[in-house]
């Protein structure tokens, strides 16, 4: 390792060791959360296909919610869980979440946006799994 | 296969079947507690405020929704406005039942008869201007009506026969004007006061010159009433 190297790491340890321990505490738990949701969201992004289908199909019907519902959900699906994997990769940066809900399970009957932005053809009715009262 | 070896053994599982089911449990009694429990006025007030509560807490969680920008894709302001104008409903009900309770519990302890009658003013025939007044009387029934807004009284006034009856009627108004103007004076509200001017005395007081043709006052209160502005 060179020296500028060495100076390089210096200067970034000290940097970090003289933020105020509230501001570290609070950077860890943005970056454990940004983690948790990416590792979430990889794993479980599949599970908006279900979500999808589930509430369409309580939001209209079984057919509705077999086609569309399926259409949807894997696009849904596909997006969450690149978003999982964006937010892995920039877990050490503190942003807002990515993905809302963040985690695919919370707020079943919400429709999932990402980045504030949302999928057409949604549905506009509380779903069988979810009254609104479990947040 | 042998049709008995069929339909045997289907019999008695049909009747273990109706064995093991077992009758509905009555419920009567206990929703007779149920009932009970919420019953009359105090309990009903119970009643509409948990109503009233279950249904804050609704508006409140959708509040919750709406400010944190949870649910979009569902439209939940119409359930919380309804949920909270059910809860302000439910309240004015729990008012009104806790207000009836308050007059069954309070009625009984009212003073219904508690009229005072006074004779207050005397005066000579053919006279407006009192020769005698019971100033104490007449202070007595102005700060009563004074404090009790809802009560009214009736002043009373009364001729003797000495003059025709036109002139007495007017005389008799004008000797129960003294009087009223003297109880506003001493408190009373002028809507609170009834003015009956009666004229020439009805009965054994029909009779001409008469020094002690008088005003009565007879004072009323209505029937108890707990949160009479209740919406």
């Amino acid at each position: 390792m060179n020296k500028n190297k060495i100076l390089a790491a210096c200067v970034l340890s000290g940097a970090l060791l003289t933020v105020p321990t509230a501001q570290a505490e609070s950077y860890m738990k943005g970056f454990s959360n940004k983690v948790s949701q990416g590792l979430a969201n990889i794993a479980f992004g599949f599970a908006e296909l279900p979500k999808n289908v589930i509430n369409i199909s309580d939001d209209q019907n079984i057919f509705v919610g077999m086609t569309w519902g399926v259409i949807r959900g894997t696009a849904q699906g596909v997006t969450r869980t690149l978003i999982g994997g964006a937010e892995l990769l920039t877990s050490p940066i503190p942003t807002s979440d990515y993905a809302s809900p963040a985690y695919v399970w919370d707020r079943f009957s919400e429709d999932s946006r990402y980045f504030g932005l949302h999928y057409p053809g949604y549905w506009t009715t509380y779903g069988p799994l979810d009254d609104g009262d479990d947040d | 296969m042998n049709k008995k070896y069929f339909y045997l053994p289907l019999a008695a599982l049909a009747l273990s079947l109706t064995a093991c089911t077992n009758s509905k449990m009555d419920t009567s009694d206990l929703k007779a507690e149920i009932d009970a429990s919420r019953a009359g006025h105090y309990g009903q007030a119970m009643l509409h405020e948990e109503m009233s509560e279950e249904d804050l807490e609704v508006a409140n969680n959708i509040l919750g929704h709406l400010e944190q920008d949870h649910y979009w894709n569902i439209n939940e302001k119409q359930k919380a406005l309804d949920a909270a104008k059910s809860a302000t409903q439910h309240r004015y009900a729990s008012e009104k039942e806790m207000c009836l309770w308050l007059t069954e519990v309070h009625g009984p302890n009212h003073h219904y008869a508690e009229a005072i009658r006074e004779t207050v003013a005397y005066f000579k025939t053919a006279s407006a201007v009192p020769f005698k007044v019971k100033d104490e009387s007449i202070g007595r029934v102005g700060r009563w009506l004074e404090a009790h807004p809802d009560a009214t009284a009736t002043v009373t006034a009364s001729t003797d026969t000495v003059g025709k009856p036109a002139y007495n009627q007017d005389l008799s108004q004008r000797r129960a004007n003294t009087v009223t103007q003297r109880l506003i004076a001493k408190g009373a509200r002028p809507n609170q006061l009834v003015v009956k001017a009666i004229g020439e005395a009805a009965g054994p007081n029909n009779t001409p010159d008469q020094s002690h043709r008088v005003a009565i006052v007879i004072t009323a209160h209505p029937d108890y009433q707990d949160c009479a502005n209740l919406k």
